[in-house]
């Protein structure tokens, strides 16, 4: 079986705060970036998977096997935390090969194999200097060869771009990229920043309030976000309130006076929906308008203008107008709308760990 | 060229006229042979100076110089012959005179009013020292001149020229410590001032160093007080030898007692959280809390050969306390397990809980942790409270003197012996205890230079 890490219902409180339960499986070189607001309980959910916070019984397996009760040391799981945390005594090289005499790696393989994960994370050019004379970024990188030094079986990075300039961030998810390219060691990468979530291009986890709302491709969860939080948080289109009509075995939406088709049956008649810029254009003037509104601001993102459209007293919509098509409305200028696609119908509380799969 | 003039105040001129009135005065009572010639020859210098105090004229230094110079030689030409008593040291005082002539201008007009202010003021002062104070000291004030003029374009400078001249005249029996300590309090203020500190702060370090003072005083006098010959004579005595020796040998032991048993404890309290923790805490003060000659008592009343538990010992171990090494020992450890105890918990402190948690989860166990990283990143704090430890053991005197009063230890010998011949007499061997205490306490310090520091764990650069 190619699964290496499950978490079963799991469940820790650090305090007040309660995490879980979580259950996330994740296989051979997956990428499973985790994603969520300051507080939701990301770096828990790591430390207790690393084994620095007691978990119940049964709740963490590593291929297979239950581990919960495991000290850090016998899990093999590499946890690089958001501080580099290099052994200030020992140079570069040392840190790199801390951990081999704990590791499945032969001793007269351990100086070729510190070498090629240094060449690989790009450290080989300063490995006798010390940590504090590293920068953030290189030390973030010596930190990461540290602990793929001893082959993890899982690899926990905890939010390895941040406080980085563009430069080192860059290099870093290079880097990043790279070695899972190379070695396919199954990551979990937590991070509060979508932009950065976006730019992993791998599978997506939204955790709020200890719980995770949604898993998927980053592409379907910012297309198609299910609960109310994700749709907020990834901030990829509107998410405004709704009364749900049945017409014909159709349901449709309506916001405002305007009536919008739904992708799929709503839970009940009232709610929200998500509704993405490119699900709306401006009509054109010979066009039939299949919903009014009132223009309430222009943005200019540089390569397309987005049209803040509210629909007839309703929160506003936002509309992408493309600068070389469209005649550009003056703010309170009424429009015409017409639809293009089909608006999201949203879960309002969090959903069951069964519908968290997208 | 001159700096900016502020309104300084007492004005330049009025200095100037301060001197000249000086001056005047002793010409006077050098024409009625009131003082000695040489006096008259500083006047001849000194109007020279008071000219360019007076009559300064900013961008006519040259011709100041010149015309006061040519003054000098002329006067020196007139005069000389009646002044000294042969060529050469005529020669010698025309050369000072050029010197002062040559400073009192640049100072003048170059550095801002203060300068000119010392510089006169000192001249008050090395004037009144070496000519009023200590009579018929002209030959001095002419060095002292030469010093003063060789110091006189940094203040800072001057400050060490006049502690140097004090150390030599009013401290004369300790003007070597003196001079030692006062440099030592003047390279503090002038560097801490220099590296940018706040005036209060190194106000406070002037008034902190007072303190200093009373601790370093006795020490520099007593060690610097004795001649190699007799300090070697006390080396050579065999009972010296041998207290040094028992000293060392049962310091050492101690401090090895109490880094293999401390150390543990104090990671133990260092990392752990129980009930009882401060209380545990407070216990490992209590040597020093208490007066060393009732923890000495209390050693005995516990450990004494009469007692139940120096019995039990004696008979199941074979070791007896009182009168012993061991005893030695015992006290000694009492007496510095705060100072090792608490330089380690410190230690251990100071290393992040993280830095472990990296170790672990590399595959690293608990011992594996404190071994390769803990212990490592702790080892100066630790060996800085071994050394400490070692130096209170070696120093201890009450507690060890309850209990072991012999062999004796070399605080006890020193005591011994101050008993027997008295305060002068016990200088050598006090002077040899000091010096070598003094060398190993520095020695030790220094290399703990070597070991590493938890500094750095994050990268320079977050």
């Amino acid at each position: 079986m190619s699964e290496v890490l499950r978490t079963d219902r799991l469940t820790v409180s650090v305090g007040e705060f309660t995490l879980g339960p979580i259950s996330l499986a994740l296989e051979r070189s997956d990428y499973l970036v985790l994603l969520g607001p300051s507080g939701c309980g990301k770096t828990t959910l790591l430390r207790s998977v690393a084994g620095f916070l007691p978990v119940g019984p049964r709740t963490i397996f590593l291929e297979g096997r239950d581990v919960s009760q495991d000290p850090p040391q016998r899990r093999r799981i590499g946890y690089v935390a958001q501080h580099a945390d290099l052994f200030p005594h020992l140079t570069v090289a040392e840190n790199i090969a801390f951990g081999l005499r704990y590791a499945p790696v032969p001793r007269d393989k351990r100086a070729a194999h510190v070498a090629r994960i240094a060449r690989l994370m790009g450290v080989d050019g300063f490995l006798s200097r010390a940590p504090d004379t590293l920068s953030g970024g290189e030390a973030r990188r010596v930190a990461l060869a540290r602990s793929l030094a001893v082959r993890p079986r899982v690899l926990l990075l905890d939010e390895p771009l941040s406080m980085l300039d563009p430069n080192a961030r860059a290099g870093m998810r290079r880097a990043l990229a790279a070695v899972h390219e190379e070695l396919g060691t199954a990551t979990i990468h937590v991070t509060h920043d979508r932009e950065e979530a976006w730019s992993m291009r791998s599978r997506v986890a939204v955790m709020h309030a200890g719980r995770i709302e949604q898993t998927g491709p980053v592409e379907v969860l910012f297309r198609r976000p299910r609960a109310m939080f994700v749709a907020r948080f990834l901030g990829a289109g509107d998410v405004v309130p709704a009364r749900f009509e049945q017409q014909a075995g159709q349901w449709t939406a309506r916001v405002g006076r305007a009536r919008l088709p739904v992708s799929e049956p709503p839970r009940a008649v009232r709610g929200h929906v998500f509704v993405r810029p490119g699900a709306l254009r401006l009509a054109a003037d010979d066009e039939r308008a299949e919903a009014q509104g009132t223009v309430r601001g222009l943005a200019d993102r540089g390569r397309w203008r987005e049209v803040s459209v509210e629909v007839e007293g309703e929160t506003p919509l936002t509309v992408h107008a493309l600068e070389e098509e469209d005649r550009l409305p003056r703010p309170g200028e009424a429009v015409g709308l017409r639809v293009l696609g089909p608006v999201h119908p949203l879960i309002e509380e969090s959903p069951s760990p069964e519908e968290v799969q997208a | 060229m001159s700096a900016p003039q502020r309104a300084t105040w007492p004005p330049k001129a009025v200095v100037g006229g301060l001197l000249a009135l000086h001056v005047f005065g002793v010409a006077v009572a050098s024409v009625r042979g009131a003082i000695s010639p040489i006096e008259l020859f500083q006047l001849l210098l000194l109007a020279s100076n008071v000219l360019i105090g007076v009559l300064i004229l900013r961008r006519r230094v040259d011709l100041l110089l010149g015309g006061g110079a040519l003054f000098l030689i002329a006067a020196h030409a007139m005069f000389g012959h009646r002044l000294a008593p042969d060529s050469l040291t005529s020669g010698a005082i025309l050369m000072v005179s050029l010197l002062v002539l040559y400073v009192g201008v640049k100072v003048n007009v170059h550095l801002p009013a203060r300068y000119w202010y010392a510089f006169v003021a000192s001249y008050f002062a090395l004037y009144g020292l070496f000519v009023v104070v200590l009579e018929n000291a002209e030959p001095l004030f002419l060095l002292f001149l030469m010093g003063l003029a060789a110091c006189a374009r940094s203040l800072r400078l001057l400050a060490y020229f006049w502690v140097l001249t004090l150390s030599f005249t009013f401290c004369q029996p300790y003007a070597w410590e003196a001079l030692f300590i006062g440099f030592f309090v003047l390279t503090a203020l002038f560097t801490a001032r220099g590296a940018g500190g706040a005036r209060t702060a190194v106000v406070f370090l002037g008034v902190g160093l007072v303190l200093l003072f009373f601790v370093l005083f006795p020490v520099v006098v007593v060690v610097l007080g004795e001649d190699l010959h007799s300090l070697e004579l006390v080396l050579r005595d065999a009972r010296v030898r041998s207290a040094i020796w028992t000293t060392v040998k049962t310091a050492t032991l101690s401090t090895a007692l109490l880094v293999a048993f401390g150390v543990p404890l104090a990671y133990a309290v260092s990392r752990l959280r129980f009930r009882g923790r401060t209380l545990l805490l407070s216990f490992i003060d209590v040597p020093i809390v208490i007066p060393q000659t009732a923890a000495g008592i209390a050693l005995v009343t516990v450990f004494g050969r009469q007692q139940f538990l120096g019995q039990l010992i004696e008979r199941g171990l074979g070791i007896r306390f009182d009168g012993t090494l061991w005893g030695i020992c015992l006290a000694q450890v009492f007496v510095a397990l705060p100072f090792l105890a608490k330089s380690a918990i410190a230690a251990f402190d100071a290393v992040p809980l993280t830095l472990e948690h990296a170790a672990r989860g590399l595959g690293a166990g608990g011992w594996g942790a404190f071994a390769r990283v803990s212990l490592p990143l702790a080892s100066r704090g630790i060996f800085l409270g071994a050394v400490l430890a070692w130096a209170r053991a070696a120093g201890e005197f009450g507690a060890v003197l309850f209990l072991a009063p012999s062999p004796k230890t070399a605080p006890v010998a020193a005591y011994d012996r101050f008993n027997s011949v008295g305060v002068v007499e016990s200088g050598p061997l006090v002077a040899v205890l000091l010096l070598f205490s003094l060398a190993m306490f520095f020695l030790l310090q220094f290399s703990a230079r070597a070991l590493p520091t938890v500094h750095g764990a994050r990268g320079a650069a977050a």
